[in-house]
C-alpha cells in the first residue's frame, strides 16, 4: 500500500509541477530563512556575551581571601588576579578606586581594556597604572603623572600613569585602575575564567570550587550578569515570536494548497472511493503528499540555509553601524552566525509539522465527502 | 433458480441474490422544492445476471445505481446486497465492501490520472493485498481479453475515450467481484468503441459470471441485454420481478 501512495504521491506532484514547485520554494525560502535567522540570534548572543565577559568578568569569575591563586584549567584560561579597595589621589584631588593586580600579557589576550586606551600605553612598566577616563577627569591626570594609591590601612603606593582607557561602561571607566600583578601585595584574590564556547560551566564551576577555599565566591556569568543573560533570552523570545508567525504563515500556505489540491483532485477522489479507498487510505494520501511535498521543500531549505550560514560564519556579519555605542559589543560589532541544533530542527519539525496540520483539515474535508458529489467535480 | 449452489468463496450460494431492492424510496429536499427521485421500487438481481436500466434523462437511473454502490442513502426501503443492507453500513465499511464485492464503471473520466492502464486495472487487487506477481497475472489476462495488452504501460491521458472506458470495465472487474454497476458507460463513446466494450461486458460476464446492471440510453446496448428494467419517474414501469 505504502507502495502505491509513493507511486500516485510522486506522480501528482509531477503532474501539478507548477503548484509543487511554488509550495517547494515557499517552503524551502522559509527554512532557510528561519535557519539563517536562528544562526544571527545565536550569532548576536555569541557576541554579546564573549564582548561583555571580555569586559572584566570571564565566564566564570571567582573571588576569595587569601594567598592562593586558581591553578591552569583544563580547556580554560585563568587570569588570576589582585584585588584592593581604596582611594586614588593626585594633588589635592581623589577618586574612590578598586586597584586591580593583573598579569597583562594575559588580560590583553582575553579582555579589551588594552584594546580601549584612548591615551598612552598599557602596563609596560613594574609602576605602571591604567585608569578610566572619568576617573582621570576627576583626578586632572594626564599620561606621565605620578599618582598615590592611599588606602588607610596600608602605607601608600606611588604610580606612573601609562594610559588611560575608555569602554564606555560606567562600572569600569569610573571604578577599576589596573596595575602589574607583580607591583601590588593583597590579600584579596580573583579569578576570571576564560572557555571555549559550548563548554560545560557547572562542571568546571564545581571544579573550581573544589580548588578554592570553603567561603570562595565562584559564579558562572548567567548569576553575576543577569542583564545579560535577560537580553539573550529577550532575544531568544524575539526569534520564538517570529517562529510562531512563520509557523502560521507557513500553515496558511501549507493549507491553501492542501485545500486547491483537493478541490482539484475531487473526481480522482471520488473514482478512488468508489474503487475501495476507506476515509483513512484518503487522509494517508492527502496528508503524506504535503507531508513529503513540505518535507523534501524543508531539507532543501535547510541546505540551502546553512550554506548561507556557513559563508556568513566565516566572513562575519559587520553590525558595528549599529553596536559602536552598545556596552554588550565593546570590543567587536561582527557578528558570527552560529548554526545550533535548534537552528536546524526547529525548522524542519515546523515545516513538517505544519504540513500535517495544515493538510489535516484538507484531508478529511477529501476524506468525509460525498462519492457523487465528488463525481459531479471535474 | 436451482438448489443452494456455492459459486466462490466468498459464501455465495446460487439462490442468494446479488442485489435485493425492497420498496426503496429516495426524496431529495422538502416542501416545494421536493423531488422524489425514487418511489417505492423493488427488485432483484441473481448471480451472473446481465441487466440493463432504461429509462429518460431524470428517471432515477443514476440515483438507483449510488443507493446499490452505497455512494447514496435512501430514505426509505431497503437496499441489500450480498445480503448485506447497504443504508446501514458506515463509510469504511462501505469502502471495504465496495473494495471486496463491488466494481463501478462511470459515465467517463474513470481513471486515475496518475496511474498507468495497468496500475489502474491492478488498483482493487493492490486493495487486497494480493500480492505483486498474481496481480500482474491477473491483470495481463484482462488486458489480452480486452486487446489492451499494447496500451499497458500508457498513462490515461494517452488512452483513447474508448479505451479508458475498457480499462476502466477491466478495473472494475479486476478482484472479481460479485456485482458491477455501471452507470452509462457507453455515452460518451462511438459506434465502433460501444460495441468493442459492450462485446467485452458480454464477455466478462459470461467469462466472470459477475452480477451485472448498467444504466444507457443506447438502444444497441439494450437489445445486446437479457433483461431491462424501465424506470419511469422513479418508478419501475416494467422488468420488475
Amino acid at each position: 500500500m505504502l507502495e502505491l501512495y509513493a507511486r500516485m504521491i510522486i506522480r501528482s506532484l509531477r503532474l501539478r509541477l507548477r503548484r509543487s514547485l511554488v509550495t517547494f520554494l515557499g517552503v524551502a525560502v522559509a527554512v532557510a530563512a528561519l535557519v539563517i535567522l536562528e544562526s544571527i540570534m545565536a550569532g548576536v548572543g555569541d557576541a554579546m556575551l564573549e564582548n561583555t565577559v571580555a569586559l572584566h568578568h570571564g565566564h566564570i569569575m571567582a573571588s576569595w581571601e587569601g594567598d592562593e591563586r586558581l591553578a591552569g584549567l583544563r580547556g580554560a584560561d585563568v587570569l588570576n588576579r589582585t584585588q584592593r579597595a581604596g582611594m586614588l589621589v593626585k594633588d589635592e584631588r581623589q577618586a574612590p578606586i578598586r586597584l586591580y593586580g593583573i598579569d597583562p600579557d594575559k588580560e590583553r589576550k582575553h579582555t579589551v581594556v588594552a584594546r580601549k586606551l584612548i591615551a598612552g600605553s598599557y602596563l609596560a612598566e613594574s609602576d605602571s597604572v591604567i585608569i578610566g577616563q572619568p576617573t582621570a577627569e576627576i583626578l586632572r591626570a594626564a599620561v606621565g603623572d605620578t599618582i598615590v594609591f592611599w588606602r588607610h590601612d596600608a602605607r601608600p603606593e606611588t604610580f606612573r600613569l601609562s594610559g588611560i582607557f575608555s569602554t564606555a561602561v560606567p562600572a569600569l571607566d569610573g571604578q577599576l585602575a589596573f596595575v602589574r600583578q607583580d607591583s601590588v601585595q593583597a590579600n584579596r584574590h580573583e579569578a576570571a575564567v576564560f572557555t571555549s564556547p559550548g563548554e560545560d560551566l557547572d562542571t568546571l564551576k564545581r571544579i573550581i570550587r573544589s580548588k578554592l577555599p570553603r567561603e570562595a565566591i565562584v559564579r558562572i556569568w548567567r548569576e553575576s550578569l543577569a542583564e545579560l543573560n535577560q537580553l539573550i533570552e529577550l532575544n531568544q523570545v524575539a526569534m520564538n515570536v517570529v517562529l510562531v508567525l512563520a509557523i502560521v504563515i507557513l500553515a496558511f500556505g501549507v493549507s491553501s494548497t492542501a485545500f486547491v489540491s483537493v478541490d482539484e483532485r475531487s473526481h480522482e477522489i471520488g473514482i478512488l472511493k468508489a474503487t475501495g479507498f476507506t476515509p483513512a487510505n484518503i487522509v494517508w494520501l492527502i496528508v503524506l503528499e504535503m507531508v513529503l511535498l513540505v518535507g523534501i521543500a524543508g531539507m532543501a531549505g535547510l541546505v540551502a540555509g546553512g550554506l548561507v550560514v556557513h559563508l556568513w560564519s566565516i566572513v562575519g556579519l559587520d553590525l558595528s553601524r549599529w553596536t559602536s555605542d552598545n556596552p554588550h559589543f565593546i570590543a567587536s560589532g561582527v557578528i558570527y552566525p552560529r548554526a545550533t541544533f535548534r537552528a536546524f530542527a526547529l525548522p524542519l519539525a515546523v515545516a513538517i509539522g505544519c504540513g500535517l496540520v495544515a493538510s489535516a483539515l484538507p484531508a478529511w474535508k477529501a476524506a468525509s465527502a460525498s462519492v457523487t458529489g465528488a463525481l459531479r467535480q471535474i | 433458480m436451482e438448489g443452494r449452489k456455492c459459486l466462490g468463496n466468498r459464501g455465495i450460494t446460487a439462490d442468494m441474490n446479488v442485489v435485493t431492492v425492497e420498496g426503496l424510496d429516495r426524496i431529495y429536499g422538502s416542501g416545494r422544492t421536493r423531488v422524489e427521485a425514487l418511489m417505492e421500487v423493488s427488485f432483484c438481481l441473481a448471480p451472473g445476471e446481465l441487466s440493463v436500466l432504461v429509462g429518460a434523462s431524470g428517471s432515477g437511473k443514476t440515483t438507483l445505481l449510488n443507493m446499490i454502490a452505497g455512494f447514496d442513502h435512501p430514505t426509505g426501503g431497503t437496499v441489500r446486497v450480498l445480503d448485506q443492507e447497504i443504508g446501514v453500513m458506515g463509510e469504511t465499511a462501505l469502502a471495504l465492501f465496495r473494495r471486496q464485492h463491488l466494481g463501478f464503471v462511470f459515465q467517463a473520466l474513470n481513471l486515475i490520472p496518475t496511474l498507468s492502464a495497468t496500475e489502474n486495472v491492478e488498483l482493487p487487487l493492490t486493495l487486497l493485498g494480493i500480492p505483486r506477481s498474481a496481480r500482474r497475472v491477473r491483470v495481463c489476462e484482462l488486458l489480452e481479453c480486452a486487446g489492451l495488452r499494447d496500451r499497458a504501460a500508457a498513462m490515461p491521458g494517452e488512452l483513447s475515450g474508448g479505451e479508458q472506458q475498457r480499462i476502466a470495465a477491466l478495473r472494475a472487474v479486476a478482484a472479481r467481484p460479485k456485482l458491477l454497476l455501471m452507470d452509462e458507460p457507453t455515452s460518451c463513446l462511438d459506434s465502433s468503441n460501444t460495441a468493442d466494450l459492450v462485446g467485452l461486458l458480454l464477455d466478462l460476464n459470461q467469462g466472470e459470471k459477475i452480477c451485472m446492471l448498467l444504466t444507457t440510453h443506447d438502444q444497441r446496448v439494450t437489445r445486446a441485454v437479457p433483461r431491462s428494467i424501465r424506470l419511469v419517474d422513479g418508478r419501475i414501469a416494467d422488468g420488475q420481478d
